[in-house]
C-alpha cells in the first residue's frame, strides 16, 4: 500500500510542480500584488495598502477610462464570438453536405487557425496600411470608394482589430460545430423528411438543438479567449493606437504593467477581469444547462 | 388503405454495386408483408425506396396506382418507424407526435385530439410530457409507433423496429404490432432480419438475398415448400439440416451421401425425382423430422451425439454422422436418454425431406 502511494506521488509530483510554478505561484503572487502598491519606484519596498488599488480602478479617472475600456471589451467579445459562432456553424453546415473537394475546403478553412497569432496580426496590420495595404487597394482600385483610415482613427482601428480576430477565430467554432453535426443520427433527418419538415424546420428542431450541448462549452471558452485576447488588439493597433483608443481590458492591463510599470494596479485589474470572466462562465453554464446530455 | 406495387425496381449505387436487382412485387391493400433476409440483402434499401428516402435507379414504385418515384416522402402518404426510434430528443412525447400534424397545419384542437387518442391506444398517455431521454427502450418504440400512427397514413413502413429491444420486450411488441395491424387494417411493410418475427407477423413474407427476391409466400408455404436451399435454411429455427449426396436407383430411389448413409426416397417424392437421378443433390431435413430410432424397418442413421441442449419441453441434439463431418441437429423428446458421446440410431422422416440441386440450389 505504501509503496503504491510513493508510486502515485512519483507520477503526480512533476506535473504538480510544473503547475505550481506556472499557474499557482503567479496567480497567488498576483493576488498579493493587487493589495499592495508596487510600481517602478517601489519594486522592493512595496507595502500592503488593502483595497486602495481597486478603489482607484473604479473611481479615479485613468487614461484611457476604465469604463470606456470595459464597454469596448464587451463589444469586442460579443461581436467576435457572435461572428465566430455564426460563421463557424454556417460553414460547418456547408461542409457537412456531400460536396466535391470537401477536404480541400476544410483544410483551407482551418488555415487561419493554424497560423501563429502574431504573424496573422502583423500581416493584417500590413494589409490595413492606409497607402500600401491590400484592403485599401481593393477599396479604391476595384470598388472606386475612398480609402479608409484603418489604423489612424479610433473606430476604424477597433474595427480592424475585430475583423482580424473574426478571421482568426471562426475555424475553431467551425471544427467544433462540424464534429457536433456529424454526431447527429441521420435517421432524425429522415424522420423529419417523412413528416414533411422544410430545411428551416430541420435546422430549428434538429440541428441547432443537437449541436447546442457541444457549442455552449465552445462558446464559453471562446468568450474567455476573446475577452483575454491581448495579441490581436496589441499588435494590430500597435499598443492601443491611435492614442490609447483601441484598448480592451487585457491590453490596458498589459500597458499598465509593462509600459507604466504600475504592477499592483495591473494586478488588481487582472483580478477584476478574472472575477468578471468567472461570473460570466458560471452564468453561461447554468443558464444553458450545457452539462445535461441531449438524449 | 393502399396497394403498393414495385415494377422492375432496381437500385444501383455509385461505383456499380447493385443493392436491389429487378424487383417486382405486389403488396395488397391491408396486407402486412415482411421483407426478410441477412444484412446486405437489399430489404432496407427496398423499404427506403418505397419511403422515398432513396431513389430507385430504374423501374417504378406505385402507391395506390400512382407512380411515386418523383414524389417527395412527405407527399407519399406513408409513415415510417426506425430501428433507433429517431425521436426528436429535445421535444416532448406530445410534441414528437404532433410534429408532423403541425407541419400539415391542422387546427390545434384536432391535433390535440388525435395525439391523445393515439397515445391512449398505445398506453402512453402518462408519458406525453416527458422527453425521449426519460423513456425506456420499449416506451420510446411505442412513441415512435405513435408518431407514425397519429398521421393516419396509407402505408406503414417498419425498418427493423424491434432490433434494439431485449428479447422479452421484442416478443411483446411483436404481438402489439400484429394487434395494431388488425385494428388499423393499414397496409404495412415490415423489414427484419429475424425469421421468427417474419414468420409470426407476416401475412406474406418476401425472402431476399444479395439483392434478389428468392421467394414470396405465406409463412407456412415458405416453411413447407421452400423454393431453394437458402429459403429452406433461413426459415425455421433451429435451421434445416443439409446433407450432400446423390440418387441411386436400385429398386426404389435411394439417397446416398457417400459416407455410408443410404436413405430410401418414399414413393411420394420418387416419381418427381426420378428424372434427376443422375444429379448431385442436397437432402434437406428439418430438426423436428428426425427422431431417435426405435421403430424397426425404417432406415436409420448412426450418429454420435456432440451437444445436448435441453429446452425443457424438448432436446436439441447436435450430432455428426461421421468423424469430422458437418454437425446436424435434431429436435427430440425431452425424455430421451442421451448423453454427449453416445452413439444413437436416428430415423429421418423421408416423407418430409426436401431435395435441392447441388449446383443451382433450387428445390427439385
Amino acid at each position: 500500500m505504501k509503496k503504491q502511494n510513493i508510486f502515485i506521488a512519483f507520477l503526480v509530483v512533476p506535473a504538480f510542480l510544473l503547475l505550481a510554478a506556472v499557474v499557482f505561484y503567479p496567480f497567488l503572487y498576483n493576488f498579493l500584488l493587487a493589495f499592495g502598491n508596487m510600481n517602478l519606484h517601489r519594486i522592493r519596498d512595496w507595502d500592503f495598502i488593502g483595497l486602495r488599488q481597486f478603489v482607484r480602478i473604479f473611481t479615479e479617472p485613468s487614461q484611457p477610462d476604465f469604463y470606456d475600456v470595459f464597454l469596448k471589451t464587451i463589444i469586442w467579445t460579443v461581436v467576435n464570438v457572435t461572428f465566430h459562432v455564426a460563421l463557424g456553424v454556417f460553414l460547418a453546415l456547408i461542409l457537412n453536405q456531400a460536396i466535391r473537394g470537401k477536404s480541400i475546403y476544410r483544410t483551407l478553412l482551418i488555415l487561419p487557425w493554424a497560423i501563429p497569432q502574431y504573424i496573422v496580426a502583423l500581416t493584417w496590420r500590413g494589409m490595413f496600411n492606409y497607402e500600401y495595404g491590400s484592403i485599401n487597394l481593393v477599396i479604391t482600385k476595384y470598388l472606386g470608394l475612398p480609402a479608409v483610415e484603418w489604423l489612424r482613427s479610433p473606430t476604424e482601428a477597433f474595427l480592424a482589430c475585430i475583423l482580424t480576430n473574426v478571421w482568426l477565430g471562426f475555424p475553431f467554432m467551425m471544427i467544433v460545430a462540424l464534429g457536433a453535426l456529424q454526431s447527429i443520427p441521420h435517421e432524425l433527418y429522415e424522420a423529419a423528411d417523412m413528416d414533411g419538415a422544410s430545411w428551416w424546420h430541420k435546422l430549428k428542431t434538429i440541428t441547432l438543438p443537437l449541436i447546442r450541448p457541444v457549442m455552449i462549452p465552445a462558446v464559453t471558452l471562446g468568450t474567455i479567449w476573446t475577452f483575454n485576447n491581448l495579441n490581436i488588439v496589441w499588435l494590430v493597433s500597435n499598443g492601443g493606437e491611435p492614442s490609447d483608443n483601441t484598448h480592451i481590458l487585457v491590453s490596458f492591463v498589459y500597458k499598465a504593467a509593462f509600459n507604466f510599470y504600475s504592477f499592483s494596479y495591473a494586478a488588481a485589474l487582472s483580478i477584476v477581469i478574472f472575477v468578471i470572466l468567472l461570473l460570466v462562465s458560471l452564468f453561461l453554464m447554468r443558464q444553458t444547462k450545457a452539462t445535461e446530455p441531449a438524449y | 388503405m393502399a396497394t403498393v406495387r414495385l415494377e422492375h425496381v432496381e437500385k444501383v449505387y455509385e461505383g456499380g454495386h447493385i443493392g436491389v436487382h429487378d424487383m417486382t412485387l405486389d403488396i395488397m391493400d391491408h396486407e402486412l408483408i415482411v421483407l426478410v433476409g441477412p444484412s446486405g440483402c437489399g430489404k432496407s434499401t427496398t423499404l427506403r425506396m418505397i419511403a422515398g428516402l432513396e431513389e430507385a435507379s430504374s423501374g417504378s414504385i406505385m402507391i395506390d396506382g400512382r407512380v411515386v418515384n418523383d414524389v417527395p416522402p412527405k407527399d407519399r402518404d406513408i409513415a415510417m418507424v426506425f430501428q433507433n426510434y429517431a425521436l426528436y430528443p429535445h421535444l416532448t412525447v406530445y410534441e414528437n407526435m404532433a410534429f408532423g400534424l403541425r407541419l400539415r397545419k391542422l387546427p390545434k384542437p384536432e391535433i390535440d385530439r388525435m395525439v391523445k387518442t393515439t397515445a391512449e391506444m398505445l398506453g402512453i398517455e402518462s408519458l406525453l410530457d416527458r422527453k425521449p431521454k426519460a423513456l425506456s427502450g420499449g416506451q420510446r418504440q411505442r412513441v415512435a409507433l405513435g408518431r407514425a400512427i397519429v398521421r393516419k397514413p396509407n402505408v406503414f413502413l417498419f425498418d427493423e423496429p424491434l432490433s434494439n429491444l431485449d428479447t422479452q420486450l421484442r416478443v411483446l411488441m411483436r404481438t402489439e404490432i400484429s394487434k395494431l395491424h388488425q385494428r388499423l387494417t393499414t397496409t404495412m411493410i415490415y423489414v427484419t432480419h429475424d425469421q421468427t418475427e417474419a414468420m409470426t407477423m407476416g401475412d406474406r413474407i418476401v425472402v431476399m438475398k444479395d439483392g434478389y427476391v428468392l421467394q414470396v409466400d405465406t409463412p407456412l408455404e415458405l416453411y413447407h415448400h421452400p423454393r431453394n436451399k437458402f429459403v429452406a435454411g433461413f426459415i425455421g429455427s433451429p435451421a434445416m439440416n443439409f446433407l450432400e449426396g446423390t440418387f441411386h436407383k436400385s429398386g426404389g430411389l435411394e439417397f446416398r451421401d457417400g459416407g455410408g448413409i443410404v436413405l430410401g426416397v418414399p414413393a411420394k417424392h420418387a416419381r418427381r425425382l426420378v428424372p434427376h437421378r443422375a444429379k448431385d443433390v442436397i437432402l434437406g431435413i428439418r430438426p423436428e423430422d428426425i427422431s431417435i430410432g426405435t421403430s424397426r424397418g425404417k432406415a436409420k442413421v448412426r450418429a454420435t451425439v456432440e451437444v445436448v441442449e435441453p429446452m425443457g419441453n424438448e432436446l436439441y441434439l447436435y450430432f455428426t454422422t461421421r468423424e469430422k463431418g458437418a454437425q446436424h441437429v435434431a429436435r427430440v423428446d425431452a425424455s430421451a436418454k442421451v448423453r454427449v458421446g453416445m452413439v444413437v440410431d436416428l430415423v429421418f422422416d423421408m416423407t418430409k425431406a426436401h431435395f435441392f440441386d447441388r449446383t443451382t440450389e433450387q428445390a427439385l
